[in-house]
Order: structure tokens, then C-alpha cells, then sequence
């Protein structure tokens, strides 16, 4: 529809939008929208376009630092591209790496960030930022976008959790200092959904109900049994184990549970993804929305392409690729792309410039992500990297405003204040403190982003 | 050199505020540092005499101090029968006196923060907490009342000394190391880390000096065949800059990744800091780099490719076999090419160099190293780090002892010990790094030192520790916190619990993929290759991409079980019974382990003690806990030769809890055992749930 929506186009829109007036004189940057730094006023985002638009959203996460050039910032002609060429889009001069036919497309579907940028080269300094928003510190965990929904827009989801991580590393944030009951679900091999939600001995009703009572025997006596334990001990990890029993128990009664398993897809639907983890988690994340669980984190690894990362880049996409593709399709026609938000991160991109082992070594100067669905303007594209996809050279983005524009679109109030277990408060994008000691979001909303 | 070590000692040794010190304590402390002004009489095993002052031992040597003033090595081999005892004796007593300052230092922490120590464990309690920390498991049945029974006045000091030499010691200790270092079996296929892994243990086994063990890794020459200490480098093929990092925050207690790219915001680090220190290493290479063997070898592998096709009689086999992979893997090799530079990135924007120059290596703290000193410039940075003028070699080390100790450092974050001032207890933490150096960086008598202390033998803290004293270091250890067992903890505890020896089974299985893999390009025909590369699929299905261990010990699977040659369970569908330590590292992320929180070892000190419903689930409803509660399991066995139901319900709750049943809770037993066995299968289906379970007080 938008198809040839431009910055400039964005520009002048936002102008309308918030300050009543057409922008004048192109590209220059307006201090109220100067984003990745620090915020120098309070803006009301549940009054900015696309507040809410998401109920859902897929979160998936490139593990390892994806290549921007070799996938959705290509440079069509320079020599720093290496082996990796382009590919001509639905949208014109748009044009997306060669390894990534099926995006190409799809290119009116979905936006592409162009200009974030942060400061570590560290995977996990990296990663923990664009999931949480915050630096990692050792005092305190904080939450990620799963949990933070969880918090700002209530958690109430029958039996089900009301978000699942898929493939997550071993240093995912998970729910930081928010309750465990927030606690998103792992899932570590999506083709095997989880594993043991059922009582011990046989399927049939009839011994699931005398599972049932033996269960309930036991639990009772372990709960009974270990009283002086738990009231010697108020270490609050100890209660937190007593009500993850709890929800257990809950989850295992739920009758949901057959959502999470991939086998009850036709096998030509789960053979159209892909094979590979990743592609399975996607169709999982698809079935999941569908069944109501508001935030799906997909995690695909080993995009650390130091050596060889034009062979290994191209797998890696291609597979992406795909997965995407298809999932973007099948939202597209079960009619769930229009309240699903699907986001594409990664920790940081890759340099420009190629190694000797025909590699491409950690670039957080600049980086690429993507939004799609749930009122995300199809085609556009927000901000540029330089020449040598480098450094941002317009509209320079943090992983907060990205973080901000999730949560904007998912219904959350950036500004919502949520205290710590002592008392320190935080915002679901960051947050920072005004000369009047007023703490507002640090993130700011690309609101350009969403069709008004 | 000395000279200089003494004055920076001096400098941050420290003394506690309020003790005074009794001479003869401060003098058997610092020996090796002003050294004693008593010299004795040394004799050799030839009978010749000398008068010297003792000055510490070092990797098997003795430091005498002649009447000259010349310091001498002398090997401890080569001393008398009666001259080692004294050695001996006197490297023994350290512990104990390390532990006396322990609780000085801890004593003086908790009475600047006006708070009290926690009460000391009962018997039941050190017995469970220690064998834990020291084996990793539970003690059995037998074990516990065996300790809680001894009568010896110092049955706890016995007992922990005994399990530091137990075999169990070095699979639990493996299981610290393997998260730290990132350990993993395999990188892709063929390309196997076996030999590596073989040697952690081997040097956990022997003791190996913290500063010895560091040094191997960082001096590392040559293929994991000919030295599988280089694995901590091929670890990282192809990103040696991440390594460093690694290198720097784990071994040096410095997190210098963000100055990779650009100053460091928070800390005094240049990006040229960064750079200078890479240059040490910025001759080394993960690939054999002779041009002469390059060339060989792309000639070889061509004609060997081809003669494998012809035998195969099939024109497509090849790299999607494997055999270019088994080929490469024998290129993998940490090697120096000393044509090699390193050079600034080429967006390198500070004005005290240009970008892409070629950068000098240099140190960033303690003593500045001669290069020409040196072979290398990778061994001039081997001994710098190692150091003990290092400042920070030391207490990085220590201060994760402790941590792994009482579940909480000294100073966090443990990778950047920016300032010893963070620590809620400065004095005790520098203590510690001395303590360390004074025992010739032995990690099993700083070990040792820690668990004789009263502070470390104190209850766990009841309320645990708040944000605020975990963030700004100020919990002041009235006791240890109480820990969450580790994945590894809960899984080996399991296995004692279901098998008689679940350490019985060792992976031992460098021999096979040495066999599949190393090959001798002068002899190699592709009859020969592809003989090895069926030994290497071997080695690759049923020991790498399994669990097991290895293969001869295993029965026919019948109904998804094997057993062992006692009739103990083996396997469950692929699932082994045996320790942590000896599966695949890290294990299949499907694996229980890795639902409770072992490290993907993407990351060094990713383990998480985090709660999750899967690992609920796992308890509740997999076949593990069916195993262990089920009428046919172990603990019925053992408890199937008492008769008493009294005798019954101790021996359940000693096996499990490693304590009797009290008071109210025997009533609870008995109402719920009535008189059959699945009575018995509730009460321990209960225990096994519970959180003191769970829980390492």
C-alpha cells in the first residue's frame, strides 16, 4: 500500500502528527525527535499512532551478531559486499542481499530499521542490552519484552504462560527482577514442545485420573513434610520454587497443551518451514498466537560468522529466509498479521570490513532490524547507514527506541513506572531522569513507523 | 625482580583493624615473603649439608635462601627422608593457619557491618553441605551415618581432607572449570575437543598450579593431538580477540571487551590498551601457518579426495562425508607465524595512531615484561599474566574460590575487580590473593584453607542475601548463602541415589577419536583415510552425539533400559546414568541438565540456578523420579533389609535428606506409610520434591 513511503515522507508525517506544522527543509533532524540519547521531555506515547495496534508479538532473535550487509542493508555495488549480492524487491529501490530471495518478496510486508547502533562489541554485554534495554550491571537482572508485557498488561492467561522463549541461550534475561510467575517458558527443542506435561504412567484417562489422585497424595505430603524447612528459610528463591510447583501443576491440567505440539501440523505445512530449529520455532510461535500466548521469543544461533561468512551467512539467511517468509504468509492469511507484531533483532552487525580468514568480525556501530504486522507500515524503512554501512548517517537509533517502539505497539506506556524488589525504578525501554526529577522512558517511539 | 615483588606486597598487604597479630603467626604467614630469620640445616639424599633459610615451594622445588643471600632451587626429590617431612608438615600446617585468618578477616567484616555470624552447621548439615561441594552429590545412606556417628573430635577436618582427595573431586571440580572455560565436546563434526577435556581433568587430578595451568593454555603449541592444552584457543577458531577477552576477564578479573571498539566508557581502558595487549598474541594462529605444509597439504587432500571417490566408486563423495572436515581438523593447531602483526582496526579514531599501524605489545598493570626476555612474545605474555607481581592473577582466582565457596564473591562483578574498595571486606579479599600465592596457586588448598574456616562451616544465611548487598558487595558472610543446587549437583545427586556407582563409567574416548581422526599426511592413502573415517563416524555416533561414555560398558537395550554388569540401571532411552562430568559437554540441550541450568558454554559463567516450570515438569513427571521412588529402585533395595518401619523411614530419610526424620514429621511418615510399599514410594517421591531437597543449606 505504502509502498513507496520515504524518510522524508516519515519526516513530514511526524511533523504532523506532533507538531501540527509541515516539516520544512527536508532532512534536518528535530531536537523532540532526536533519538538515541538521552530523553529531554516527557512524551505521552499511548497518544502517538499504533498504541496498541499489537496484540501479539513474535520476537525473533538473531543470535551472534547478523551481518547487516548480507542481509537487510546491502551496499549494491561495493567492494566491502564481498561475494554477497542483491536482489531486487517488491518495493523499488529497495533492493535486499541476495540471500534473502523470499523476503525480497514479501518487501511490502515489513519495515527495516537501518540505524541502531550501541557501544559493546560483547555478545553477551550485546545481547542483554537489545533484549532488556538496560547494560547488564551485577546488582540487578532486568526483565525482558516477554515478562514486561507480562507486568504492564496484566498476565491473566488461563493455564497458559503468558510468553514462551524458543531456543533461548543461557544468558537470557528471562523475567530479571519481575516475579517468577512471570517467568516466560523455555522451550529447547521446539519439535518436541514440552517435554513431560503429563503425569508419569500411560496416556489413557483412566490412569491420568489414578496419576491424578496419586499426585495429589504426594504433594500433600511433600508440602507437609518440608513446612519446617520453608519456615526456617525466608530466602525468597524458596518461594519462588513453591509457586513455580504451582503453576506447573496448573499447566499441566491446562487443555491448551496441545498447542504446543508441532504434530499436530500437517507435515507438508512443518516441511514448508524448514528443518532446521529455528523454522520449527517460527510455525510453533505461529501456533502459539493463535492460541492467545502474547510474546514469543525464537532464538536462532551461530551468526557469529568471524570465518567463512559468506558460505556460512548464506545458510543462515537462507534458512531465515524461509522461515520468515512463510511465517509472515501464513499470519497474512489467518488473518493474524494485522494484530501480530513480528520483529527481527540481533545484538549488533557485522563489519564492513572482511577479514583474512574471509570473515566479518563484531560491528555494533551499526545494525539492522526489522518490524512487520500489527500496523507497522509495509515497505518502509527508517533511518540509513553510510556508504560503508559503518556508522548510522541519519536518524541514529539505540536498542531502547527499538525496545520502545515494541512496547508502544504492544499497548504498553513507556513511562509506566515498575519498582525493583528494593525500590529502584525502572521503564520497559530505559529510562532517565529530568531536571525535575520526573522519570520518563529513555526509548523513544518511532512512530513514523506506524500507518497513521 | 624480587625486590620489587616485596615492595608491592607490602603495598596491599593488609592487616585487619583490631587484631593484633601474634608474632609466630605472622611470621609462619609471610614466609615467603620477608623471609624467616631462622635458617636450618638441609640435607640431601647424598648426605650433604647446607644452612638455609626456607623460602616457599615451587612446582617441586624447595626456595633456599643461602647465607650468601643467594636464592637456590633444589628439587624436594632430592632431599632427605626427614627434610621432605619437614617440607611437609609445613606446607600442610598452611591451611589451617589460612582458615584462622579467615575467620579473623570475616569476624572483623561482620562487626563493621554490626552484624552477627550465623550459627555453626549441625553435624547433619556439613556432612550433606560438604559432600556437595567437594563430590558434587549427596552423601550415600552409609557415608552420612558413618560421619554422623564418628566419634573423632576431628571428624570434620578428616572428611573434608578425604573428599578433596577423592575421585569425585576432579568430576565436580571439571564441572566448575568446564563453565568457566566454555568447555565444549565438540564444534562441528570431527572437530572434537576430547583430548582437551582429557587433559582438565588430568590437571585437576594432579593439582595442577593455578599460574601453571593458566600458563599451558596461553603457551599452547601445536594440534590438540600434540598439546590438548591449545584447545582453549581452537575453542575460538577464528576469534582471537574474543579469546582475549575471555583470557582477560576470566584469568585477570579485567573486562576489556568494550574497548575492542572504542575507549572504555566506564573504566580507565583505551581501545589501544585493548589492542597492545592483543599484540602479545598477534602472532598466533589457529591454523599451521609453514606455507611449505599449506601447499602440501591442498595438494595431498586433493589427490586423497580423489582416490576416496574412486574407491567409493562414487563421484560425489566427499565433503559432505566428513573427510574434508577429519583432513582440515589436522591444520587446527595454535601456532606462531612471526610474519604476522597485529594492526589497528581500520576505523581506528583516536589521534595516537593511525589506523591499520601495526601495534606494540604492551601490559596494562603489575610489572612490564621484556619481550627479548623471551622466545615469544605469546610466552613473554604467558609469564606477565601469570605473574604473581600481577596484582590481579591472584585475586581473580581467589575471589571465585570463594564464590564457589560461599555462592556469592567477594568482589562482583568476579570478571572486573576494578577496585578492591568495592568489597564489602577489601582486606579479606587481598588476604585471599595472598593466601593463594603463598600456597604456589594450589586451587585444592585454597579450597582446603576456605572449608576448614568456622565462617564457611557456619549455617546458611536464612533470608538470603538483599539486591543491595549482592550490588554493592556489602553482604559480610555471616555465613554462606543458601545455594540452589547446580544442574550437575542435582543430576549426580540423583545418580547416587539410583545407582550403586554412578562414577563407575568414565568417558574415555581420546584414544578412539585420536585413532579416527589424527592423520600422517607422508603415509596417508585414501585406503587408509576412509578406514578412519568409519573409525571417526564411529566415534561420532555412539560417543560424541550420544551421552554414554563409552561403548563397551553397555547391555542390550531392552524396553529402552541397559543395565550395568551389577544390575544397576545403565540407560533409559539414550538417557546414561552416569556423573555430569563424563557426558557430552555441555549435554544435548533436550537433557535435564541443561533444563536446570547447566551453561550452554556459549558464554564463560552461564550456569543459572534460575526456576523454570520445564524443570518441574522434569521432576514430577519424567522417569527419574519414577526410578527413584519406584518399588524397585535402590533405596527400596537398601531399605528392604530392615524390617522396622521405624528403621525404614530413618534409612529413606538419611539417604535422602541425610538427616532422621524428627519429632512432627514421623507422625506425618507414619500416617502416610500405613503398611505397604507404596507408602514408601510416597514418602520418597516427597522428599525428592521438596525445597530442603533442592537446597544445599
Amino acid at each position: 500500500m505504502n509502498s513507496s513511503f520515504t524518510r522524508r515522507a516519515f519526516v513530514e508525517e511526524a511533523a504532523r502528527n506532533f507538531l501540527g506544522v509541515s516539516a520544512l527543509g527536508g532532512l534536518s533532524t528535530m531536537p523532540q525527535f532526536a533519538r538515541g540519547g538521552k530523553a529531554s521531555e516527557f512524551i505521552d506515547n499511548t497518544k502517538l499512532p499504533g498504541f496498541g495496534s499489537a496484540e501479539n508479538c513474535i520476537y525473533l532473535f538473531m543470535a551472534g551478531g547478523m551481518s547487516h550487509l548480507d542481509t537487510f542493508d546491502p551496499k549494491q555495488g561495493s567492494e566491502i559486499m564481498g561475494t554477497t549480492g542483491t536482489v531486487k524487491t517488491k518495493v523499488p529501490g529497495e533492493p535486499l542481499a541476495d540471500n534473502l530471495p523470499e523476503l525480497a518478496k514479501l518487501r511490502d510486508k515489513f519495515a527495516i530499521v537501518r540505524s541502531l547502533g550501541q557501544k559493546t562489541g560483547d555478545h553477551n554485554q550485546g545481547s542483554y542490552l537489545m533484549r532488556t534495554s538496560y547494560s547488564d550491571r551485577p546488582d540487578i537482572r532486568h526483565p525482558s519484552m516477554g515478562p514486561w508485557a507480562s507486568q504492564l498488561l496484566g498476565a491473566e492467561n488461563g493455564d497458559l504462560p503468558s510468553s514462551v522463549n524458543i531456543s533461548p541461550g543461557s544468558n537470557h534475561p528471562g523475567r530479571g527482577f519481575l516475579p517468577p510467575v512471570l517467568s516466560p517458558l523455555p522451550i529447547l527443542n521446539p519439535a518436541k514442545g514440552v517435554s513431560y506435561s503429563q503425569r508419569y504412567g500411560g496416556k489413557s484417562e483412566e490412569a491420568q485420573a489414578r496419576s491424578r489422585t496419586e499426585y495429589e497424595r504426594r504433594l500433600e505430603l511433600m508440602n507437609s513434610l518440608d513446612t519446617s524447612f520453608r519456615e526456617k528459610f525466608t530466602d525468597p528463591r524458596i518461594s519462588a520454587y513453591t509457586d513455580l510447583y504451582n503453576e506447573a501443576l496448573k499447566f499441566m491440567d491446562s487443555k491448551d497443551l496441545e498447542i504446543f505440539d508441532l504434530t499436530k501440523e500437517p507435515e507438508s505445512v512443518r516441511a514448508r518451514y524448514g528443518d532446521s530449529s529455528f523454522a520449527q520455532g517460527c510455525l510453533l510461535a505461529k501456533r502459539l498466537v493463535k492460541s492467545g500466548i502474547r510474546f514469543v521469543d525464537v532464538q536462532k544461533g551461530a551468526w557469529d560468522t568471524h570465518a567463512d561468512n559468506f558460505t556460512l551467512t548464506n545458510t543462515l539467511a537462507n534458512d531465515m529466509d524461509n522461515a520468515v517468509a512463510n511465517l509472515l504468509q501464513d499470519l497474512k492469511a489467518e488473518g493474524l498479521l494485522s494484530k501480530t507484531l513480528v520483529v527481527i533483532a540481533t545484538e549488533f552487525g557485522r563489519s564492513p570490513v572482511i577479514n583474512a580468514n574471509e570473515g566479518r568480525d563484531h560491528h555494533p556501530g551499526v545494525f539492522s532490524c526489522v518490524l512487520a504486522g500489527a500496523g507497522i507500515t509495509g515497505g518502509a524503512s527508517y533511518g540509513e547507514s553510510d556508504e560503508k554501512g559503518d556508522r548510522p548517517k541519519t536518524d541514529p537509533l539505540e536498542p531502547a527506541d527499538f525496545n520502545a517502539t515494541i512496547a508502544h505497539a504492544m499497548g504498553m506506556n513507556v513511562n509506566e513506572i515498575v519498582k525493583s524488589p528494593s525500590g529502584r525504578p525502572f521503564t520497559v525501554a530505559s529510562h532517565t531522569t529530568l531536571p525535575d526529577d520526573t522519570i520518563v522512558s529513555g526509548g523513544k517511539v518511532i512512530s513514523e513507523l506506524f500507518a497513521g | 625482580m624480587r625486590s620489587t615483588r616485596y615492595s608491592m606486597k607490602t603495598a596491599i598487604r593488609s592487616t585487619p583493624p583490631g587484631i593484633n597479630l601474634g608474632a609466630g603467626l605472622h611470621i609462619l604467614l609471610c614466609f615467603t615473603l620477608t623471609v624467616s630469620a631462622y635458617a636450618r640445616e638441609w640435607t640431601d639424599i647424598q648426605g650433604r649439608k647446607v644452612a638455609a633459610e626456607y623460602g616457599g615451594i615451587e612446582q617441586g622445588s624447595v626456595k633456599l635462601k643461602l647465607e650468601t643471600g643467594k636464592v637456590v632451587s633444589f628439587p624436594i626429590n632430592k632431599l632427605s627422608a626427614a627434610d621432605q617431612a619437614w617440607l611437609k608438615a609445613k606446607y600442610n600446617s598452611s591451611p589451617p593457619t589460612i582458615a584462622r585468618r579467615i575467620d579473623q578477616y570475616v569476624s572483623a567484616g561482620l562487626k563493621k557491618a554490626g552484624r552477627k555470624p550465623n550459627p555453626r552447621t549441625t553435624d547433619a548439615q556439613f556432612v550433606r553441605r560438604t559432600y556437595l561441594e567437594i563430590t558434587g552429590a549427596i552423601p550415600t545412606y552409609g557415608q552420612t551415618v558413618e560421619f554422623l556417628e564418628s566419634t573423632n573430635p576431628n571428624k570434620r577436618k578428616a572428611l573434608i581432607d578425604n573428599l578433596l582427595d577423592s575421585e569425585e573431586y576432579v568430576s565436580h571440580t571439571f564441572n566448575w572449570y568446564a563453565d568457566q572455560l566454555r568447555v565444549i565436546s565438540k564444534l562441528r563434526d570431527y572437530i572434537n575437543y576430547e583430548s582437551y577435556i582429557q587433559w582438565i581433568k588430568d590437571s585437576i587430578k594432579e593439582d595442577m598450579p593455578w599460574d601453571v595451568f593458566v600458563r599451558r593454555l596461553i603457551e599452547a603449541e601445536g594440534t590438540m593431538f600434540e598439546d590438548p592444552a591449545s584447545g582453549w584457543f581452537l575453542r575460538d577458531y577464528g576469534m582471537p580477540l574474543n579469546n582475549l577477552s575471555a583470557t582477560a576477564s576470566l584469568f585477570l578479573g579485567t573486562e576489556i571487551t568494550c574497548a575492542q571498539c572504542h575507549d572504555h566508557p566506564f573504566e580507565d581502558w583505551t581501545q589501544m590498551d585493548f589492542y597492545s595487549l592483543a599484540a602479545f598474541l598477534g602472532q598466533r594462529r589457529d591454523l599451521i601457518a609453514n606455507r611449505e605444509f599449506n601447499e602440501e597439504f591442498m595438494t595431498r587432500r586433493d589427490e586423497i579426495e580423489e582416490e576416496v571417490r574412486e574407491l567409493k566408486g562414487d563421484p560425489d563423495f566427499g565433503y559432505e562425508n566428513g573427510i574434508r572436515l577429519i583432513l582440515s581438523f589436522n591444520r587446527w593447531a595454535s601456532h606462531d607465524d612471526p610474519n604476522q602483526t597485529l594492526k589497528l582496526p581500520h576505523d581506528y579514531q583516536y589521534d595516537d595512531a593511525a589506523p591499520e599501524s601495526v601495534v606494540t605489545p604492551r601490559t596494562l598493570f603489575g610489572e612490564d615484561v621484556k619481550i627479548e626476555d623471551y622466545e615469544t612474545p605469546r610466552k613473554a605474555f604467558a609469564a606477565w599474566a601469570t605473574a604473581k607481581e600481577n596484582p590481579r592473577f591472584a585475586l581473580a582466582i581467589s575471589n571465585r574460590i570463594w564464590d564457589w565457596a560461599f555462592g556469592l564473591p567477594l568482589h562482583g562483578p568476579m570478571d572486573n575487580i576494578s577496585d578492591l574498595n568495592h568489597a564489602q571486606n577489601p582486606e579479606l579479599l587481598k588476604f585471599l590473593g595472598e593466601a593463594m600465592e603463598d600456597l604456589d596457586f594450589s586451587v585444592k588448598e585454597l579450597r582446603r584453607s576456605i572449608y576448614y574456616s568456622k565462617a564457611w562451616q557456619r549455617e546458611a544465611t536464612t533470608t538470603g542475601a538483599t539486591e543491595v548487598e549482592v550490588g554493592r558487595n556489602e553482604y559480610p558472610f555471616p555465613g554462606p548463602l543458601l545455594k540452589r543446587m547446580t544442574a550437575e549437583q542435582l543430576w549426580d545427586s540423583y545418580m547416587t541415589l539410583l545407582v550403586t556407582d554412578p562414577y563407575d563409567l568414565r568417558r574415555d574416548v581420546v584414544t578412539d577419536a585420536e585413532e579416527g581422526i589424527k592423520m600422517d599426511f607422508t603415509t596417508l592413502t585414501g585406503g587408509r583415510a576412509l578406514e578412519q573415517l568409519e573409525k571417526a563416524q564411529l566415534v561420532m555416533r555412539n560417543v560424541i552425539d550420544r551421552t554414554a561414555p563409552s561403548l563397551s560398558a553397555m547391555s542390550e537395550e531392552v524396553s529402552g533400559k541397559s543395565y550395568r554388569s551389577n544390575g544397576d540401571l545403565l540407560s533409559y532411552y539414550g538417557n546414561y546414568f552416569v556423573r555430569a562430568s563424563e557426558m557430552r559437554q555441555p549435554a544435548p540441550d533436550t537433557h535435564f541438565l541443561r533444563a536446570w541450568g547447566q551453561s550452554d558454554r556459549l558464554n564463560p559463567e552461564s550456569a543459572s540456578e534460575d526456576g523454570s516450570i520445564p524443570q518441574i515438569l522434569f521432576i514430577l513427571n519424567s522417569f527419574l523420579t519414577h526410578f527413584l521412588a519406584d518399588p524397585d529402585s535402590m533405596i527400596f533395595k537398601k531399605a528392604g533389609g530392615v524390617r522396622a518401619t521405624g528403621e525404614k523411614l530413618d534409612q529413606i530419610y538419611l539417604s535422602i535428606l541425610n538427616r532422621p526424620a524428627e519429632g512432627k514429621e514421623k507422625a506425618l511418615c507414619y500416617k502416610a506409610i500405613r503398611s505397604d510399599d507404596e507408602g514408601y514410594s510416597d514418602l520418597i517421591w516427597a522428599l525428592i520434591n521438596s525445597r530442603e531437597f533442592l537446597f544445599v543449606q
